[in-house]
């Protein structure tokens, strides 16, 4: 009864390493916030900008006409490196199989969101409208 | 009598003892970790807060500097931004006015802090960059950031008259 106690436990011990993964969890967490939103709008944003860009230049036009897509797998490359894209162009009469397909050199189809932008174009053939739905799928490179 | 019993009681406790001092610094030390830790997170949680505060301002000057013509939309007539209430560049949806972007070009010496007010975005500086497809700059408005700067870069492939082009804008505290 008169030996000096210690009052460090296995329990104590247990409590206080708890209670610090806690706070190191809480931390880690917190650290890892980001606002990734904003990239994920900018990216649907940066895609159908890219889309009005090819429509109002006449590239959409002539890619569909001449069935060449050099001139616009061209312009994807040029697309920032943390981006991908592919564009494809669908005959408004069969929205199941594209007319066109063009993707940018060296991304692989792997993401975690992908943004998607539709515009309705006209194409003049002949004497004929032809009516045309292009689709700009971007992503980030991962 | 009790009151003997009390007293002895009192004389020989020992009120501060290793045990207590060691619980005491243990508690003192967990109290710090807790603090500093809340701190971190807190300065975590304003870095991010301050950071979505920038975006949305240079999202929102972005979008309607490229997808509307500003109001009123011939303020590039104007002698200068005061009257202006809203600026954009756009003749329609993504093609850009060259006249505009000159205009904005010829303000930015005389009228730098009208103009961020304008954009929306007056707590922050701004410069805006119209380029070629080889990403030259070839034309150029506002400020250019410190390289230790936080910044917000956006970045979009635009017309400007026939051409196409690349339009950045860069918001910086």
């Amino acid at each position: 009864m008169n030996s000096k106690g210690f009052v460090i436990t296995v329990d104590a011990m247990a409590a206080a390493f708890v209670l610090f993964s806690f706070l190191l969890a809480i931390n880690q967490y917190y650290a890892q916030i980001q606002v990734r939103g904003w990239n994920d709008l900018e990216l649907f944003r940066f895609s159908d900008s890219a889309l009005g860009v090819l429509e109002n230049s006449g590239e959409l036009e002539y890619a569909v006409l001449s069935n060449q897509s050099t001139r616009i797998r061209s312009y994807l490359n040029d697309f920032p490196a943390n981006v991908c894209a592919e564009l494809l162009v669908y005959a408004q009469s069969d929205l199941n199989v594209p007319l066109l397909s063009v993707s940018k050199e060296g991304c692989s189809a792997e993401y975690d969101v992908r943004s998607t932008a539709l515009h309705s174009t006209v194409v003049h053939y002949a004497s004929d409208l032809n009516f045309f739905v292009a689709q700009l799928n971007g992503w980030y490179r991962k | 009598m009790w009151w003997f019993e009390v007293s002895s009681i009192f004389q020989k406790g020992q009120f501060f003892g290793t045990d207590f001092v060691f619980a005491t610094s243990l508690f003192l030390f967990m109290l710090s970790i807790l603090l500093v830790t809340g701190n971190q997170v807190s300065v975590r949680v304003e870095s991010v807060q301050n950071e979505h505060e920038m975006r949305f301002g240079a999202f929102h000057a972005f979008q309607a500097l490229t997808l509307s013509p500003g109001s009123p939309s011939h303020w590039n007539t104007f002698s200068s931004p005061l009257d202006v209430n809203a600026l954009g560049l756009a003749i329609r949806s993504g093609v850009l006015d060259e006249a505009k972007i000159q205009r904005l070009a010829d303000w930015n010496a005389s009228y730098y802090i009208e103009l961020k007010a304008v954009l929306g975005i007056p707590r922050y500086d701004f410069y805006l960059h119209v380029k070629d497809e080889n990403l030259n700059v070839v034309s150029a408005v506002g400020a250019l950031p410190d390289v230790n700067k936080t910044r917000v870069v956006l970045f979009r492939p635009v017309m400007v008259g026939s051409h196409k082009r690349w339009l950045e804008l860069g918001v910086f505290k």
